[in-house]
């Protein structure tokens, strides 16, 4: 596999920042209630993944001082993305805003930005934010879908705020709501899937 | 050296700041729109079709009471948000009461309260909410069955909704909105 693809792929599986490298497990944890706020939070992340990822791989970052200039790129990006959402997707916002303002602490950013890109041609910045961005959106929405299917019994509730009225007919019911196993949706609850997801990724790493 | 280094984070806050402002610019009059229409159909639907004037809806403060009146000035219903404390923190809700002084509908619009417990106060959760609709704003039986009041309780979630409730008898109590003169 020649290094580009390398780059790419490696977020998702053996580098996964959710359950390999145990970053940004704040997020992960707080959002994944549901598959369509999972993929809201992932795919603001991923916006704010790949512009800081392409900004500190093109402005030249002072050395001495990287840590401040880099936390203000991504806090423009988180900004910019906010307001976005705010414009566009207004319903969405409403749901997912407290936790879209946060991407600005999420570890796995900062972590590519100064680990990765900052000394990185652009186009290996993009593929490395672009493969850690979709290995945190697929684990994001993997919990997201354990969690839902268990605590409300459906998948893909919600989507209209993500998607328009047209995918209002694209939720599931999986288990009957008599089933319903709310421990899912608690915090504790996530803490025990993840901690399951963590055990199952230990042969990827290995 | 430090001058450089001084010079080089100037520079990085400056695009970094000058994007900002760029797309807040560009996204004002969408955010600003979608603010207002999502409190004019929130209103709209607390007051539940109750009254077929149409309302000037101005964008206000979300904390104060709003009156909707009518061309002759002659008030037709309040919006009044209040603030009550629930089990976990505060819970924000924000309720209409019609011309006759029934109050047509409650929205939680934001709570810290326990998911799949106290969560029966949002109304995509439970029905609980709508038992508060159609009942006499003046009335002394805003507190839950077991308190001695008519407003059904759930069990497991009596803390939030006895707090709930003192917290709607009060702003129902206080708020005295009138149409400019």
């Amino acid at each position: 596999m020649n290094q580009a693809a390398a780059t790419f792929v490696r977020g998702m599986a053996r580098e996964n920042p959710v359950w390999i490298q145990m970053l940004g497990l704040c997020p992960a944890l707080a959002v994944t209630t549901s598959v369509t706020s999972a993929l809201g939070l992932a795919m603001a992340t991923l916006f704010v993944l790949v512009g800081s990822n392409l900004a500190a791989s093109t402005i030249p970052i002072p050395e001495r001082a990287r840590l401040p200039a880099l936390v203000f790129i991504i806090a423009s990006f988180t900004t910019a993305v906010v307001l976005i959402l705010e414009a566009f997707a207004f319903t969405l916002y409403e749901r997912i805003a407290l936790y879209a303002q946060i991407i600005v602490t999420n570890c796995v950013i900062l972590a590519r930005a100064d680990g990765f890109a900052r000394h990185s041609r652009p186009h290996m910045a993009l593929l490395d934010a672009l493969g850690v961005g979709l290995g945190f959106a697929t684990a994001l929405i993997g919990l997201g879908a354990v969690r839902e299917v268990l605590g409300s019994g459906t998948l893909f509730a919600g989507m209209e705020h993500l998607f328009g009225e047209a995918a209002k007919d694209w939720e599931v019911r999986v288990l009957p709501s008599a089933f319903a196993f709310s421990l899912a949706l608690l915090p504790p609850g996530a803490f025990l899937l993840a901690g399951l997801a963590v055990a199952l990724f230990r042969p990827v790493k290995d | 050296m430090n001058l450089r280094t001084a010079l080089h984070l100037g520079l990085i806050t400056s695009l970094g700041s000058l994007m900002v402002l760029f797309i807040s610019e560009f996204t004002e009059a969408a955010r600003t729109e979608n603010r207002r229409d999502a409190l004019r159909s929130s209103w709209m639907e607390l007051l539940q079709g109750d009254s077929s004037e149409t309302f000037e809806f101005a964008t206000r403060q979300l904390h104060e009471p709003v009156a909707l009146c009518d061309q002759h000035g002659i008030l037709q219903a309040a919006i009044i948000p209040g603030t009550a404390s629930g089990y976990a923190g505060p819970i924000a809700f924000v309720m209409a009461v019609n011309r006759s002084g029934k109050v047509t509908g409650v929205r939680v619009t934001s709570h810290s309260e326990t998911p799949g417990i106290g969560d029966v106060i949002e109304e995509n959760k439970s029905d609980w909410i709508q038992t508060l609709s159609k009942r006499d704003a003046e009335a002394t039986s805003w507190k839950l069955v077991r308190d001695g009041g008519e407003i059904d309780g759930v069990s497991g979630a009596t803390i939030t909704l006895r707090g709930l409730v003192r917290g709607l008898s009060e702003s129902l109590a206080q708020a005295r909105p009138e149409c400019p003169k």
